[in-house]
């Protein structure tokens, strides 16, 4: 059953269309990774499904409620998280989060609890007492996951939740994501972070110019644009003569060498990783790192996009 | 080999970029050409009635020629001094808010040149201005009527005003460096000017000038000569604030004030009376059913009753102490008709500060949510736009009414002291209260109607000054024409009382209106007000839920 629902979705601001009629689904679980250049209508969709922005034309239902007839309802059944922190001055985390728990209307009763469960979740429970203008930007990407928990949606809408992390809060967040899956939550998350989005991603949507360019499973659209996995490679005692014959190995599409290693292009639907594994080895060679690349979504994303705006 | 450095002023070429590419500059320069042609039309149509044989007499000519020559001088003067301190005070200010301050100070230019370009980048639009009102000077010279005496005066004024408009531009942005966030800067601006003329005024012996009078020569001379010497100083000053605060606003300036003289207090209380608890304090409760109202109550000055009380003391207890002060120097002593006025001028002025204090905080209410951006996150909680705009329109209510206590127990003072009789005591102070607070009630709900429609919080703060303006000015040009094309006085009169400059200086007059006047007064400023006020509200309500999500 779809979660989310987003049909023939229209946005103009004035003269300009910055969604033309895109459709996608979102079943109950799932987490969807929203893909495109800057300007191609992402953060405009994310923001209809928010409610914030009312639709030209189509319209999002989420949990069977219709943005467009039952904005209010809808509200009940998301958590959304903006591209940007916007920040309370003088509020600490703890007054931060009781002031959304008001807004989301958490019944009272279990609003301390709403709130000490989001702050172990997040791992800022010995940070509640800090102002939330002085926390790091890791700690208040983590403080406003925390936010959009607090009324437990079913659907978070996430608009470029890693955005200016550096790598330890990138992780962290990454984890926390991972674990709000492992909760049954229904995701959407835009990011420019490809190989992230990669290893999250249950199924990709790919907006250029306001329209839908490849939807589906990552393997589908592999399968569509005759993507080959990547599979880097490091031999030590490698030869020209032992590359070559990895070149000519069945489902090998193209080898590419590198300063210490080894890029293998190879097509899963001929040959499996394993095969390619058991078939270096045969030849001799001695791996030390043998490293097949998740999904190699930069050429997915370079291949379907070409940089417009709508 | 170049002799003449090459002047290179980026910043000034980027500032007359955007002046040009925005809309409002054509929009403000239309309506100035509209203006000034209006006035020039009605003076035509104003003598020209009182022609013979199809054509306009050289008394009336000259009469014409005299009054437009003036007029336009007049009109220009105010139009420099209503626009000027405003869009120079945000000059520097909307750099500092978007944050691309610092990237200036970053590079080459360092700020002496920063400072100077944005100079040049308000007064040269200024200067424009005026070049746009010589024409018609040229055609209102032509008729004559400006004789030698006044020819002085006429050529003093004209090089007033381009000194005028170097004065006003430092010092906004002298202004503009000083403060932190527009709203503030603009505010101080406008209240510095008020004070600043007043006192160059006083210093140039205005009771003498009047504009006129052997007198006018010497005095604006002295006038302009202070202000031009003031030019420098000001620039400086500008250039040393931009050093030191180039950062965005942090917090609020007068609430570090309160909260430094709360220190000095708790320090003498602990140090003199053992820490003696006067007050009851208490903790911050965390917020329930009402999240914007808690943090309007909890974590805005303007919420908290300790600051309003504040504001309520901060402007009342000196004027009552001179008060007080004076009667108890002399017990006998009747508040004479100058001193009752002096508090009625002080009772206006802290209206005016009221005024623009209202107008700023009613634009910044969503404009402050959409800079920090925390407007969108909360419009997807169950917190609906109507429900935000309530709960931020009630706290706005009580600073509302913080503004106004001061001036109203100022006009209260000034009409309890002895020398006035009860009946002249009610028919003043009355309508006096009823207007302020009516005019109040208005200008908050137009700006908060305007703050809900802009998007951006300069253009919304520039929007309701303009809209300030043409309520003041509009009814007062309309019943002008009114008066010269159909000679209906009582008619022009009801016109330009909408004008709330017009029926708060009508009420003060020497030669008080009686009852009736009074009740006429009173009916066209509310009427007009009250249906701006209900279209206002009307508008917001209905359309908060589409602005706000946009």
């Amino acid at each position: 059953m779809n979660t989310v629902e987003v049909d023939n979705l229209k946005v103009r601001y004035g003269k300009v269309e910055a969604v033309k009629g895109i459709s996608f689904a979102i079943p109950k679980g799932e987490v969807f990774g929203f893909i495109g250049p800057n300007g191609a209508g992402k953060t405009s969709t994310i923001k209809v499904m928010a409610t914030l922005i009312r639709p030209h034309d189509g319209d999002v239902v989420i949990a069977g409620k219709s943005v467009k007839r039952d904005p209010s309802a809808v509200r009940c059944h998301i958590g959304y998280l903006p591209d940007f922190f916007g920040v309370y001055e003088d509020l600490n985390v703890l007054e931060y989060l009781n002031f959304f728990a008001a807004a989301y209307e958490v019944p009272r009763d279990i609003r301390a609890k709403s709130v000490g469960g989001v702050l172990e979740l997040t791992d800022l429970s010995d940070k509640k007492e800090a102002r939330v203008d002085d926390l790091s930007r890791g700690m208040k990407q983590r403080l406003a996951l925390a936010r959009l928990l607090l009324h437990d949606p079913e659907v978070l809408l996430l608009d470029e939740p890693a955005s200016g992390l550096d790598p330890r809060a990138r992780i962290e967040m990454r984890e926390l994501l991972k674990e709000l899956q492992g909760m049954g939550k229904t995701i959407l998350i835009s990011s420019h972070i490809l190989s992230e989005l990669a290893e999250l991603c249950t199924r990709i949507g790919i907006i250029e110019s306001g329209k839908m360019v490849a939807e589906g499973s990552l393997k589908e659209i592999y399968a569509r644009l005759e993507m080959r996995k990547v599979v880097h490679v490091q031999i030590t005692n490698a030869t020209p003569e032992m590359i070559r014959k990895i070149g000519m190995l069945r489902g090998v599409s193209e080898v590419e060498e590198d300063v210490d290693r080894i890029a293998v292009r190879l097509d899963e639907s001929v040959a499996s990783v394993e095969d390619l594994h058991a078939a270096i080895h045969s030849f001799g060679a001695k791996i030390r790192m043998f490293q097949p690349i998740a999904m190699d979504m930069e050429s997915v994303f370079m291949k379907l996009t070409t940089g417009q705006v709508s | 080999m170049r002799i003449v450095p090459r002047i290179s002023l980026p910043l000034l070429a980027k500032e007359l970029v955007e002046k040009a590419n925005a809309k409002r500059t054509y929009i403000i320069r239309t309506l100035c050409a509209v203006v000034i042609a209006g006035v020039f039309a009605f003076n035509m149509l104003n003598y020209g009635t009182g022609n013979y044989r199809g054509g306009m007499s050289l008394w009336a000519m000259a009469m014409a020629g005299k009054t437009l020559t003036f007029t336009i001088l007049s009109m220009i003067t105010a139009l420099v001094l209503l626009i000027l301190p405003s869009a120079a005070a945000t000059s520097i200010t909307s750099e500092k808010e978007r944050g691309t301050l610092e990237l200036l100070l970053l590079t080459r230019l360092g700020p002496w040149k920063i400072v100077l370009q944005k100079f040049l980048g308000n007064v040269i639009p200024m200067f424009m201005l005026l070049f746009l009102a010589l024409p018609m000077l040229a055609i209102a010279h032509t008729l004559g009527g400006v004789d030698l005496e006044h020819w002085n005066e006429v050529t003093i004024w004209l090089a007033e005003l381009p000194v005028m408009i170097l004065f006003a531009a430092a010092w906004g942005v002298a202004m503009s460096a000083f403060f932190r966030s527009g709203a503030a800067a603009a505010v101080a601006m406008y209240i510095f000017c008020g004070i600043a003329f007043w006192i160059l005024i006083a210093l140039a012996d205005m009771p003498r000038l009047a504009w006129r009078g052997p007198g006018a020569f010497a005095d604006l001379t002295a006038l302009g000569v202070a202000q031009l010497l003031l030019v420098l100083p000001a620039l400086i000053l500008a250039t040393v604030f931009l050093r030191r605060r180039h950062t965005p606003a942090k917090g609020n300036l007068a609430l570090r004030i309160f909260l430094a003289l709360d220190r000095f207090w708790k320090h003498l209380n602990d140090k003199w009376l053992g820490g003696m608890e006067i007050v009851a304090g208490g903790d911050v409760p965390l917020p329930e059913d009402d999240p914007v109202g808690w943090f309007e109550k909890y974590k805005k000055p303007s919420g908290s009753k300790s600051h309003l009380t504040r504001i309520i003391m901060f402007f009342t207890i000196p004027a009552v102490i001179v008060v007080i002060g004076v009667f108890t120097i002399d017990p006998y002593y009747q508040l004479n008709t100058g001193s009752r006025l002096g508090l009625m001028l002080l009772a206006h002025l802290y209206l005016g500060v009221a005024a623009l204090t209202l107008l700023v905080k009613g634009v910044s209410i969503v404009a402050e949510e959409r800079r920090n951006q925390t407007l969108d996150v909360l419009l997807t909680t169950q917190v609906s736009a109507a429900g935000f705009l309530a709960a931020k329109k009630k706290y706005l209510r009580r600073l509302h009414v913080a503004l106004v206590m001061p001036p109203l127990i100022l006009v209260v003072l000034a009409l309890v002291c002895p020398g006035i009789n009860v009946s002249k005591r009610i028919t003043i102070a009355l309508p006096t209260i009823v207007l302020a607070t009516i005019h109040l009630t208005v200008l908050s709900e137009i700006s908060i109607w305007i703050g809900v429609k802009a998007r951006n919080h300069r253009r919304a703060l520039m929007t309701a000054l303009a809209v300030v303006l043409v309520w003041i000015l509009a009814p007062l040009l309309m019943g002008a024409l009114v008066d010269g094309i159909s000679r209906n006085t009582e008619l022009a009169d009801t016109i330009s009382y909408i004008s709330p400059l017009r029926a708060s200086v009508r009420m003060f007059s020497r030669r008080m209106p009686h009852l009736g006047s009074f009740a006429q007064i009173i009916t066209c400023a509310v009427i007009p007000a009250m249906a701006i006020y209900t279209f206002c509200r009307i508008d917001t309500w209905r359309n908060a839920e589409k602005r706000l999500r946009q």
